[in-house]
């Protein structure tokens, strides 16, 4: 039986430490003592562009060493094959990206273009209607899972994006306007012809990657408790769990990375954005991005089999498992305090779930922690304005995994800019708020319905994050 | 429409209904025709350019042997005129000048840049036969369009004398071994300039348009398409390092250098780059730009734009160029170069890119 929303915000309390949530029923809405602790012990205290990019700060030296290889193999750029460089070439044929931190700048995130540019950070996914041998999308025959806009000399890219915004005018209940830019992404220059006329698609912005960790180190047991996926307590909210392909094991896993929590391991996530982003193969990934159709993709040079190894896989595993998560700031400020109490009475901490504690883990680092992560790595239907009508494993087409919300209030620091949303879409907290929809209607309804006082309290709370 | 389900094969953008993100996929955008474009280059541009060439070469011929047949001041002109025009066409050619003018060494033959003063002088005074053989053992000190100017001009001794009215006239009436020498080249350069018009006709443009289609020469089309741009990207550095940045002194360590400008003589230096810009623009034209437009359009009127400023930079440079390097107001040269780098940069980069194409080591790379 899945349990009501209060009762399930008392289930993660009662899972993570007594001492962290005062052991009241439902959500502490005044300041608990170490909330700042967003990360458990390994929470780092930068506020600066770097405060996504840091070492947990609970790792022994040998693990912080292993820490900066790994970010040497995240930063710097894979290089076409043949190289001088046998540990970093390999580049596409075809791919979006350089490198990983060409997208996760600075740890931290991407954003959509502006209007004219191409796609940098950002990409989109592409299926056709039904399922593959292990459950996923159907690839789209010519152009795969992804759309590449880039390629190495002698290869066609696949093609040219472009994204545009539409205004559309709406208001809060008390009468102040506000305006929600809805995306248009046009996709020209096909160079392989044109597209299965069932195409499915979806734009993603690349997320930040700092906490991943520890959010992998939650115990399925406790997604499991958390799941209400035929909404039993008629509370409006239906988690699900998705189910992914794990690729090293060969079964079906709980998904818990990617936008619809596809990925059920890190290394697997990271290894198919090696694979789909950069065009490296991975002993998970060895096939490479090239359909039948893409001839010279296919004849292109290889940087090896795998073009990177399981040792390298190895470091950059590491690296983005132990990316610490940023304390938060001001936790205990009134203002948050009303804000905090403002979020919860609204509902989003029923799915943005403050608090959780990590089981065991490899990296002892990570394992049995109180984090407060907000989120449930749940699925919920958010409604018709954020769907992409794309299926993927178990998600709808209008189902998303729900974001962590840690560490967000930096976002403008680390990355200048403050584009939210699995899209980038929302020009800040108010408007990824506003796009919510379907069971989180109700709660954007109640954001809407309060008085401005009370929603800069609210979004003070999340700037506090 | 709505989101992720896709409508294919629209034209331009259109709105979408609902809420959601929306996705417009437009077909006319399609896969960059390299068939087309090697097709387009090659029997638009290359093969009526070096027509063109063989043509005015011919026109230069008939005019040199006129001229020797009864020296006079309008026949000067003339031959002058048509040397003119002879070497804007070869100019306009450089922009493709890869295939039979390499591998059948006409490149020498035709436009060997310094010619010796003083072995056309010796070719004057030597006792030899004046034949087609003799002139094709020559070295290419000795031949070709710079040594023509060199006749046509009188190494340059009366450049200021009234046309018609100077020692080149005088010396070519007194010599009927300097006229002979002069009629020989013509016929030389026009022998070249017809056998790589020949050579292209025959068997270089098939080459050229069945690349990766059982083409001998070009394995792929991406191969045809890179032997083009690479040309192109050549011919802009060429006008950009040897033809100004060396004679304005702006290269590291140099010096303004009158002696470094070539068709200093004949006063035609900023044409015949002009004339090779307008060659790359042929090739633009005709090929690259529907090629790129396919796939960028914002990159194709980009490039359009560069192609055209790098023109106005260049003809904004007064002639007499040789005079102009001299004049310590180096503002246009400055311009002309940037603009060259600009189109050059943009060539080798983005449009390489757009075409899926590895542009290759040019002439100004050195070893």
């Amino acid at each position: 039986v899945r349990p009501s929303t209060h009762r399930r915000l008392a289930l993660a309390a009662s899972i993570a430490t007594a001492a962290a949530l005062g052991c009241a029923p439902g959500v502490p809405s005044g300041y608990e003592p170490g909330e700042e602790l967003s990360g458990g012990a390994g929470t780092v205290f930068d506020t600066s562009r770097m405060a996504y990019a840091l070492s947990a700060r609970n790792l022994d030296a040998e693990t912080r060493g292993r820490f900066a290889v790994g970010n040497n193999f995240f930063s710097d750029n894979w290089v076409i094959a043949p190289s001088s460089t046998s540990a970093r070439d390999g580049l596409g044929p075809l791919f979006n990206a350089l490198s990983c931190s060409s997208c996760h700048l600075f740890d931290g995130r991407g954003a959509p273009p502006a209007e004219g540019e191409e796609m940098r950070s950002m990409l989109v996914r592409l299926s056709i209607p039904g399922v593959d041998h292990d459950g996923g999308p159907l690839a789209e025959p010519t152009y795969g899972l992804q759309l590449q806009p880039r390629a190495i000399p002698g290869v066609m890219p696949e093609a040219s994006t472009r994204i545009t915004y539409q205004e559309l005018a709406g208001a809060y209940l008390d009468g102040e306007p506000y305006s929600l830019r809805r995306p248009t992404i046009t996709i020209t220059a096909l160079a392989y012809g044109p597209m299965s006329g069932d195409v499915l698609t979806s734009a993603r912005v690349a997320p930040s990657v700092f906490g991943l960790g520890l959010l992998e180190a939650l115990p399925d047991a406790l997604l499991e408790a958390l799941a209400d996926p035929d909404d039993a307590d008629g509370d409006g909210i239906s988690g699900r769990i998705n189910h992914g392909w794990d690729e090293a094991r060969g079964v079906v896993a709980i998904g818990r990375f990617g936008w619809k929590a596809t990925q059920p391991t890190l290394r697997q996530q990271i290894a198919a954005a090696f694979g789909g982003d950069i065009g490296i193969t991975t002993a998970l990934f060895g096939d490479g991005e090239c359909t039948a159709t893409q001839v010279e993709c296919r004849d292109a040079p290889s940087g090896g089999a795998p073009e990177c190894d399981d040792e390298i896989l190895d470091f950059v595993e590491l690296y983005a498992r132990t990316l610490a998560v940023p304390a938060r700031r001001d936790a205990s400020d009134p203002e948050v305090l009303r804000g905090k109490a403002l979020f919860t009475a609204a509902g989003c901490a029923s799915c943005h779930l403050p608090v959780v504690e990590t089981g065991a883990h490899p990296v002892d680092a990570l394992a049995h922690q109180t984090i407060r992560p907000y989120t449930d790595l749940l699925l919920h239907d958010l409604g018709e304005g954020l769907a992409d009508h794309r299926p993927d494993f178990e998600a709808s087409g209008s189902e998303w995994r729900t974001a962590p919300l840690w560490g967000i209030g930096l976002l403008e620091t680390v990355n200048r800019h403050q584009l939210l949303l699995h899209d980038g879409r929302a020009r800040g907290l108010a408007e990824a708020i506003l796009w919510h929809g379907g069971e989180a209607e109700a709660s954007r309804e109640a954001f809407r319905a309060m008085s401005r006082s009370e929603r800069d309290a609210l979004i003070r709370f999340l700037e506090s994050l | 429409v709505i989101a992720g389900r896709i409508a294919i094969a629209i034209a331009a953008v259109a709105s979408c209904a609902g809420l959601g993100a929306c996705v417009l996929i437009r077909s006319d955008g399609a896969r960059v025709d390299r068939q087309a474009l090697l097709r387009d280059v090659t029997e638009q541009v290359i093969v009526p350019g070096y027509a063109e060439l063989a043509d005015r070469a011919h026109d230069l011929d008939s005019a040199q042997r006129a001229l020797c047949e009864r020296p006079d001041p309008e026949r000067l002109d003339t031959a002058r005129a048509e040397l003119a025009r002879t070497s804007e066409a070869w100019a306009a050619t450089l922009g493709y000048g890869f295939g039979p003018v390499v591998d059948l060494h006409l490149e020498g033959q035709i436009d060997f840049w310094p010619a010796r003063a003083a072995t056309v002088e010796a070719n004057v005074a030597s006792s030899e036969p004046i034949t087609d053989d003799w002139v094709d053992g020559l070295g290419t000190a000795g031949k070709g369009l710079h040594a023509i100017e060199l006749l046509l001009f009188a190494g340059g001794e009366a450049i200021d004398g009234a046309p018609g009215d100077d020692a080149a006239l005088a010396a070519l009436a007194a010599s009927e071994r300097r006229c002979g020498y002069l009629v020989a080249l013509g016929a030389h350069l026009s022998r070249s300039t017809i056998r790589a018009r020949s050579a292209w006709e025959r068997s270089w443009a098939e080459q050229l348009v069945t690349a990766g289609r059982g083409s001998s020469g070009y394995a792929t089309e991406a191969d045809g398409v890179s032997a083009i741009v690479t040309e192109l990207v050549g011919a802009v550095q060429r006008v950009d390092r040897t033809q100004l940045e060396s004679p304005l002194g702006l290269a590291e360590g140099g010096s303004p250098s009158p002696d470094a400008v070539a068709l200093r003589l004949s006063q035609r230096s900023i044409a015949s780059m002009v004339a090779t810009l307008d060659g790359v623009r042929a090739v633009w034209d005709h090929g690259l730009d529907p090629a790129v437009r396919s796939r960028d359009p914002r990159l194709a009127d980009r490039v359009a734009a560069e192609l055209e400023a790098a023109l106005a930079a260049l003809a904004a440079i007064p002639e007499p160029f040789a005079e102009y390097v001299v004049s310590g107001d180096l503002a246009a040269g400055r311009a002309a170069i940037d603009a060259l780098r600009v189109l050059a940069r943009s060539l080798a980069t983005e449009v390489s890119v757009a075409l899926a194409i590895t542009v290759g080591f040019t002439d100004n790379d050195g070893d």
